[in-house]
């Protein structure tokens, strides 16, 4: 019972993270709250494995990108746009804003989505997590420079999805 | 450098990953051309754009509750795995036995065809137990001679058939209690083959194992099933 309450506090801490990386990956809170508490059980499970490497947030986020990729592979990359009714988008005082702010949102996910998975898991990362591209090859099991490679290839995509924004 | 260089390095340059040797080169690039300053703040756009997307907050009960449904969730693996497991130990079980079946019949087809080997030998010590010298030798030299009255320019299979000769005589020497190595042959063309040559093969040879001399021994073997030799037990037995 010990060993499940020091699970628990890393739980607590880490959650917000590694559903957020779920969800920005899938775009549906259903999965990215099924897919985080896979990764979290996964952990759970292989806690013995963790060798200290790399830092225990490292090795997290390493299994929960693992299965939310594997997920989406599955699902063919379906794209869902759904507003679901326990989610609350943070505060936008003007409609017409808000009309506006919803149809950027979709055109930027949209973008995002019509990635390629290992690009798609590299922007996450680096563009929205803002993490380094060591951390992030430590976390996608790949070299620095593929890490750099990847992210060039999907700013030349967006550039070309986004032009008309910007 | 050119500008399609710098284009490859851009993405590089903007997330400051470079070294710092090609961080100066595209920044002194940059100083002097606008298509690639253009190129540098349409993607510092696109990368601003992108952390401008909502985040599309869950309420705050949900996170109270996140640890309490994960919980169950462990609870209900963890039994899960286990009956998973068991099942597996069923299935792996049954396999095994299946392969094991198949492994003993066949073991019990292979040691039922060196029984009857075995049994061969054992018939065979047995006989050369019973009978003297002169009987066996009579009836074992049969074949031997008749190969050797054909074999003046084959020495080679003139020595064998001594050699399979002497080596069933020395296992009835020893049979009886007599050193197989006191015996010799000549052949046709008047070498003198002495018992040491059976005498060597016995050392080496295991009769139980059909280890060494199992060539020598399947020689004897159809020597022991040859018509001449079952003609000859059979006279050395009325003899007898």
């Amino acid at each position: 019972m010990g060993d499940r309450d020091a699970f628990g506090e890393l739980v607590q801490k880490y959650k917000q993270q590694i559903y957020f990386v779920a969800y920005r990956m899938t775009n549906n809170h259903t999965d990215a709250d099924d897919l985080s508490q896979e990764a979290f059980i996964k952990a759970y499970e292989s806690i013995c494995n963790f060798q200290e490497k790399s830092s225990f947030f490292t090795w997290l986020y390493r299994i929960i990108m693992n299965i939310t990729i594997n997920h989406l592979k599955k699902m063919g990359r379906r794209q869902i746009f759904t507003l679901d009714e326990n989610i609350s988008i943070e505060d936008i005082s003007n409609p017409e804003k808000i009309a506006e702010s919803r149809q950027l949102n979709e055109e930027i996910t949209k973008a995002i989505n019509s990635l390629p998975l290992k690009q798609k898991a590299v922007v996450e990362l680096a563009l929205l997590e803002g993490l380094p591209h060591r951390e992030i090859a430590q976390i996608l099991g790949c070299r620095e420079k593929t890490v750099s490679w990847r992210l060039f290839q999907a700013r030349n995509k967006l550039k070309e999805k986004l032009r008309f924004v910007v | 450098m050119e500008c399609e260089k710098v284009n490859r390095f851009l993405s590089g340059y903007l997330d400051n990953s470079l070294k710092v040797t090609y961080r100066n080169a595209i920044k002194e690039h940059l100083a002097k051309c606008h298509k690639c300053m253009d190129e540098l703040n349409t993607m510092t756009k696109i990368d601003n754009l992108l952390k401008l997307k909502v985040r599309e907050k869950p309420s705050k009960e949900y996170w109270e509750n996140y640890w309490q449904k994960l919980e169950s969730r462990l609870d209900r693996t963890a039994t899960l795995r286990l009956s998973g497991v068991q099942s597996s130990f069923n299935r792996f079980i049954s396999k095994f036995a299946f392969a094991l079946n198949g492994i003993l019949i066949a073991l019990l087809i292979f040691l039922s065809g060196l029984l009857h080997i075995r049994t061969q030998q054992m018939e065979w010590l047995q006989y050369v137990h019973e009978k003297t010298i002169e009987q066996i030798s009579t009836y074992l030299l049969y074949p031997a001679t008749r190969a050797t009255t054909n074999v003046k320019t084959n020495a080679l299979r003139d020595c064998k058939a001594i050699s399979r000769t002497l080596v069933s005589l020395g296992i009835a020497k020893q049979s009886q209690g007599l050193n197989p190595g006191n015996f010799s042959e000549r052949n046709s063309t008047g070498t003198e083959i002495h018992g040491f040559h059976g005498a060597q093969f016995l050392d080496k040879y295991d009769m139980l194992t059909y280890n060494y001399h199992s060539k020598f021994w399947s020689e004897i073997s159809s020597d022991v099933a040859s018509e001449e030799f079952k003609n000859g037990v059979k006279n050395a037995k009325k003899e007898g």
